[in-house]
């Protein structure tokens, strides 16, 4: 198993590498600067991109990060003390460094290095031990919960027949989940010495040979010295505050204020503006992570918090959706749009909105009407239809665009999947460019309506698939996203939101925020009324300034 | 008498004023909340409000490593030869936040030395909009003496994904809109980067390639605009959003383009832009950095 770790500032800066393959670990940022990545604990992160698994712990501004380049069969508990445990000798380190002449520094790098290794080794090895006394108490410490990674068992040992099980993540395989408890088949094993059974007692110092003995005294020197060091951060209370009235006085005048109080200020101010409490408890929670436990003025709390919700509105990826289409004409086949949504969001109307918009630029459209529920859904989309063909004929100047409607009545079943196949091959056929798939309204909560989504997504394979949600909605909001992001299985997701109905709730925009935080999927356009016309993009620094008002 | 009357008067002035303080934070909250935005706004107070060199590029093109050298080669100067640190790379992985320094140019002359803001800002896609106002409102654009653009010339990188291709047009696309505001615009150097790679492309290659992708992206801009006749494009949406002419980016965004390349049927090329762009190659691992030194030095001694 090969593995590589280096520590880093925010700045991009390495400060340690334990070898050169350091390029992996720049997927691994990008992962956490889109959020992407897999939050195990307060400041730790895992990922698994390209068949490595990724660990990050940062405190404050020193990251570390470290990729295995097999399948590892490491506790992330114990991954976790190992870089936290690193951290802390480099920091401790530097600051030693810093107190001394820079002549020093070429010494105590060699220093760092060997600790680093130590450490290194040490994880790897309790990862051998581990194995014998995982057989013996499987059940004992398999974990509950649902986001977090449940601690990864040694399989090593055991017939390479056996099948695991997996636990999927928002499309990332999170763990392989202990099996043991629902395979009865195999016998126990006996035959694991008892000296085996109580590993994390085991003296580390065993393991090291005599001339290392020196460093491993200094590196729990190290670690013991620090240990209180998250307590410290919760309990210490500013030695530089002013207490009560002048404190609050000097916070108008621009000076200082406690973060903690602003904290709340701020939560309770975002609440108001429609965000899910927990969302809003999230954002504040990295907020205070970012600008450390010290007193800040009003002004730079309220820039950080612009900042960070501006970062959480910008998409990720390019959200340019016509050149996606104008490259995708090459093709025969047509490029497949598909809208979903709860009942009433405005489905049909932002689709027929994208059509009209469609239909400006010059590309074919072809609506798929494929809610075939609730009656009078497919009348509704020739409604429509009809009016964007008349609007097209009097606008189209020499170009040849055209709208129709495809639908093939009311059903169910695989009535639904059939329509959009069929609709599908004729836009192929009578050279449509896009084909708008209008599903039907469901409620995200109900698994029974959620179920078929998969199927639907499996069999049109839309190229892009669009939830509308509408902004009135509030903390159901982020259930609404998640449950339809994941609805479409593991290898699918929601491409783009389409947030409808802003103009009904002035400034109170929150659900923006809910809906994206929640799934990291970008807003694409905003309805804001009843015409054609009334679609807009999304402009950040509007809702922005919406939320901070 | 007279000495205790004073005592009273200012100890009932003091409460007095005291009281009415605490009105004023009481009561006063909205008054102030409404007051920190527009203080924000014109943020003369910002701290990178200097003069000021960005160093921008998409992912991966080697802006960080370009950051701490230049930072180095502008502390080596004043060495001598034998004293001067190793010129190594400063190994760096994708930043997760800018670098900001101040830094002594130009590099030839040691003598007329003035101090600039050397910014070097991460490439994510998820940054972006901050860059803007950052540029706008943080530095102010007259403040920006120059950008450089840092070009990863490896065929690979252009051609694996033409996404890559697509995303350095689109972002120069945004970006040309806000600089070239100015008067005389703002000045690019594109710095042609991993120059020592084999497959590095030839600079004017490069430059025709992001010329045919910004004349692409332009066009569609100013016919789509055209056929649809602002009834409904959602490209230049938010005008009435954005009333107060803070980002007249968005708005005019087609007149902007449409004054570039003259007129709808012209193509695009780099000298229409006001600002000067030079394209310059070199490489940072192979410590070839002297032409784009020269640039600095060249701006540095202009302004």
């Amino acid at each position: 198993m090969s593995q590589s770790l280096i520590i880093f500032r925010r700045s991009g800066k390495i400060e340690y590498q334990s070898n050169n393959k350091v390029s992996p670990f720049n997927e691994f940022i990008s992962s956490i600067v889109n959020e992407t990545h897999l939050a195990l604990d307060k400041n730790f992160y895992t990922n698994n991109l390209h068949q490595k698994r990724f660990y990050g712990y940062h405190k404050d501004n020193t990251f570390v990060a470290l990729y295995f380049d097999a399948v590892t069969t490491i506790d992330s508990e114990r991954v976790k003390a190992t870089l936290s445990g690193i951290a802390k000798t480099f920091n401790k380190l530097n600051e030693d460094n810093d107190d001394n002449d820079d002549d020093e520094e070429v010494p105590s790098n060699d220093k760092l290095k060997k600790l680093i290794d130590l450490q290194i080794n040490q994880l790897i090895k309790y990862k051998q031990v581990e194995t014998p006394n995982q057989r013996d108490s499987p059940s004992s410490s398999v974990n509950n919960s649902g986001t977090s990674t449940p601690v990864k068992k040694g399989h090593a040992n055991r017939s390479s027949a056996s099948k695991k099980m997996r636990k999927w993540d928002g499309g990332i395989m999170v763990d392989d989940v202990e099996d043991k408890t629902l395979d009865y088949s195999e016998i126990r094993d006996d035959s694991v010495p008892p000296e085996d059974a109580e590993p994390l007692e085991i003296d580390e110092s065993a393991f090291i040979r005599q001339n290392d003995l020196v460093l491993v005294n200094e590196l729990n020197d190290i670690l013991g010295d620090s240990d209180n060091d998250d307590d410290y951060d919760d309990n210490d209370e500013p030695s530089g505050k002013i207490s009560g009235f002048f404190g609050k006085l000097s916070s108008y005048l621009g000076g200082s204020i406690n973060v903690d109080e602003v904290s709340k200020k701020f939560n309770d101010h975002l609440i108001s503006k429609n965000i899910a409490p927990q969302t809003a408890k999230i954002i504040i929670e990295k907020l205070k992570d970012k600008l450390g436990n010290k007193n800040v003025t009003m002004v730079n709390y309220k820039q950080a918090l612009t900042e960070e919700l501006t970062k959480i509105l910008t998409p990720n990826v390019s959200t340019d959706l016509l050149y996606d289409i104008k490259r995708n004409k090459a093709n025969d086949k047509p490029y497949v749009i598909s809208v979903v949504g709860v009942n009433g969001v405005g489905k049909s109307t932002n689709l027929a909105k994208l059509a009209y918009w469609f239909l400006q630029n010059n590309l074919s459209v072809l609506i798929c009407a494929c809610d075939t529920f609730r009656s009078g859904a497919v009348e509704q989309l020739k409604v429509h239809v009809n009016s964007l063909k008349r609007l097209n004929d009097q606008v189209s100047n020499g170009e040849d665009t055209k709208i129709d409607i495809y639908e093939k009545g009311y059903g169910s079943g695989d009535h639904v999947v059939q329509t959009a196949k069929g609709a599908i091959q004729l836009a192929g056929q009578e050279k449509y460019d896009i084909v708008l798939i209008d599903t039907a309204g469901r409620t995200h909560s109900n698994t029974k309506l959620m179920a078929p989504l998969k199927k639907f997504g499996d069999a049109a394979n839309p190229d892009r698939i669009i939830m509308v949600g509408e902004a009135l909605v509030g903390t159901d909001s982020v259930e609404q996203a998640i449950n339809f992001n994941n609805a479409f299985g593991n290898k699918r997701s929601l491409d783009f939101f389409i947030i409808s109905k802003v103009d009904t709730v002035g400034d109170m925009v929150g659900t923006m925020i809910n809906m994206v935080m929640a799934t990291k999927v970008p807003i694409l356009f905003i309805g804001t009324g009843q015409t054609y016309t009334d679609i807009k993009r999304l402009s950040i620094k509007t809702v922005v300034d919406q939320l901070m008002r | 008498m007279d000495f205790i009357q004073v005592v009273i008067l200012t100890l009932v002035g003091g409460l007095v004023l005291t009281l009415l303080l605490f009105q004023y934070q009481s009561n006063g909250f909205a008054f102030h909340k409404s007051l920190i935005p527009s203080g924000l706004s014109s943020s003369s107070s910002s701290p990178y409000n200097k003069p000021t060199f960005l160093i921008l590029g998409a992912n991966n093109s080697g802006k960080t490593s370009l950051y701490y050298k230049l930072i180095r080669a502008s502390k080596n100067r004043h060495l001598d030869d034998d004293e001067k640190v190793n010129e190594g790379m400063t190994p760096t992985v994708s930043s997760m936040e800018l670098n900001a320094t101040s830094i002594e140019l130009p590099f030839s002359n040691t003598a007329i030395t003035k101090n600039y803001q050397l910014i070097d800002y991460p490439g994510h896609l998820k940054y972006q909009e901050l860059l803007y106002k950052l540029m706008i409102d943080d530095i102010k654009l007259q403040k920006i003496r120059g950008i450089v653009y840092v070009l990863d010339s490896s065929s690979i990188s252009i051609n694996s994904e033409n996404l890559i291709e697509l995303k350095i047009a689109k972002f120069l696309y945004q970006i040309f809109s806000i600089t070239e505001r100015m008067h005389n615009g703002i000045d690019f150097l594109f710095a042609v980067n991993k120059s020592d790679l084999f497959d590095s492309l030839p600079v004017h290659k490069l430059k025709g390639l992001l010329e045919s992708e910004l004349n692409k992206l332009i066009t569609d801009e100013l016919n789509s605009v055209n056929k649809s006749s602002g009834i409904d494009n959602a490209n230049d949406d938010d005008k009435d959003d954005n009333g107060d002419g803070k980002k007249p980016s968005q708005e005019s965004l087609r007149e902007f383009w449409l004054s570039v390349i003259g007129s709808r049927n012209k193509e695009f090329t780099f000298d229409k832009l006001e600002g000067n762009m030079d394209f310059v190659t070199g490489s940072v691992l192979r410590n070839k950095i002297e032409g784009w030194e020269n640039w600095f030095d060249e701006k540095v001694v202009n302004n």
